[in-house]
């Protein structure tokens, strides 16, 4: 069954969105959503602190303690991760995986590091890519905001050989729009990987879902702001997964 | 009951510790090997590599205390790298030795690209390591008393648990086999038992209700 991952922007405690990573807002309190998600029955969570790049180091510790408190599915932090003992912060908070993207890229031995540390389990490789030709796309870091000049396809194969256990891949064009997901960009990086991928950005509705999963060879869902202001729901998002020739 | 969990300096505890503070009891992270003897129930959690695991856990001198209080009978569980240290060694690490309560070895599952059976039967979905997700657990019919151990009351046949693993124990005993979940090609050992000790593939501390029902099934446990 293909995993349903309640995807959460935030700034401090508080739950925000923007499209195509700009225009950014406040949508509310954080956990009150995680609350509801969790009630709905959601597989996993992934909280990407959204200033913490600016900074250079997490501030989501106080939110991670709160949601680990009552909501026991595995949540996955990121979101300023740089080093090792960025990792076992966010890990000793309640987290059971982290996501980096910028650390990673600046430095990616950081990669293995933390897969011989804490297991490969452990390391979400977040990559946010922007279509730059046909099938062509580019990896872009500190929210979407910086071009890195790396090849996605590359970027996903060399993550895979330096430990990450998994891939959160982002397609920035489609991110907030409701337009469905960049089902060339999933199928090409989930169809080499020989670990899981995490399609993220422009889920709209059912038929984009069964896309994602049957065309895109999603292994996993991560949703955002259709879970948010309640476009799609939880009973929805699952039957069309049950629907799906892959996924079901 | 007295319920300890392990803290010997790997893993994600908190969230174990939450999970058994939710369903009403109240744990004690043991850090002192020599405390082991004060609790009637201790979790073992572990993620990692099994010789990582297993190397923190000889050098902070919990493993004779954990065969020392294997031998009292009182109850013991172990997660994930926590259960598959239960047995004899793991081809992840064929140096560490395990406990050896479980007779067998851990072994890396195969990945598969073409079509393979799945529990809803056939399907193209290629098989992926690690193995994350949610899956159910089906009871081991070869089992010869086919006991649940009580871990699984109320639990439903249809409830998933969360996996998150890369090897999976294959136990010599299937008296010692008490579930096993399909990945791929894959037959997973999910639960396992042996007198009053207990490993799970999965993590309860993170299968919502369905992981809390076996934490508060273990925790009430003699």
């Amino acid at each position: 069954m293909t995993r349903i991952i309640g995807r959460l922007d935030v700034k401090g405690r508080r739950l925000i969105k923007g499209i195509q990573y700009e225009g950014v807002r406040v949508i509310g309190d954080a956990l009150d959503y995680v609350r509801k998600y969790y009630a709905s029955g959601i597989d996993e969570l992934v909280y990407i602190d959204a200033v913490a790049s600016l900074y250079g180091r997490p501030s989501m510790d106080e939110l991670l303690k709160d949601t680990v408190e009552e909501v026991f599915v595995p949540v996955t932090a990121g979101g300023g991760v740089n080093t090792v003992d960025d990792v076992r912060s966010l890990l000793s908070s309640g987290a059971d995986k982290v996501a980096i993207n910028t650390g990673a890229i600046r430095n990616p031995s950081l990669i293995s590091e933390i897969a011989d540390r804490f297991g490969s389990q452990c390391v979400v490789i977040s990559i946010q890519a922007k279509q730059t030709d046909t099938k062509k796309w580019e990896a872009y870091v500190e929210c979407g905001r910086e071009k890195t000049g790396i090849d996605v396809i590359e970027w996903a194969r060399k993550v895979e050989e330096l430990g990450a256990g998994e891939i959160l891949l982002t397609a920035i064009d489609k991110d907030g729009t409701y337009r469905g997901g960049d089902i060339p960009l999933v199928r090409q990086v989930s169809e080499f990987a020989n670990i899981p991928v995490i399609a993220s950005g422009g889920i709209g509705s059912s038929e984009d879902v069964s896309k994602l999963i049957d065309a895109g060879y999603a292994d996993a869902l991560a949703i955002g702001k259709a879970l948010h202001f309640e476009r799609l729901d939880m009973v929805s998002i699952r039957q069309a997964i049950k629907n799906t020739k892959r996924g079901g | 009951m007295k319920v300890g969990i392990l803290d010997y300096g790997v893993g994600n505890i908190r969230s174990v510790f939450n999970a058994v503070r939710h369903v009403g009891f109240d744990p004690i992270l043991v850090s002192n090997p020599a405390e082991l003897e004060n609790h009637s129930h201790i979790i073992s959690p572990g993620v990692g590599s099994f010789g990582y695991v297993v190397q923190l856990f000889t050098e902070k001198g919990f493993k004779d205390a954990v065969n020392q209080y294997l031998l009292t009978g009182k109850y013991y569980l172990g997660i994930c790298v926590g259960m598959q240290m239960l047995f004899q060694g793991s081809d992840e690490s064929p140096e560490a030795q395990g406990l050896g309560v479980m007779q067998g070895q851990v072994r890396k599952m195969v990945t598969s690209d073409g079509v393979t059976k799945s529990e809803g039967g056939q399907s193209d979905k290629r098989v992926k390591l690690p193995h994350i997700g949610w899956s159910k657990i089906l009871l081991n019919s070869g089992n010869r008393d086919n006991s649940t151990c009580g871990l699984l009351d109320a639990v439903n046949s249809e409830d998933r648990f969360y996996f998150v693993h890369t090897y999976a124990a294959d136990p010599d005993l299937s008296d010692q086999l008490i579930a096993t979940t399909q990945y791929g090609e894959n037959r997973i050992a999910s639960l396992v038992a042996h007198e009053n000790t207990f490993g799970t593939q999965f993590h309860p501390e993170r299968s919502g209700q369905a992981g809390l029902k076996l934490l508060s099934n273990f925790c009430h446990l003699g």
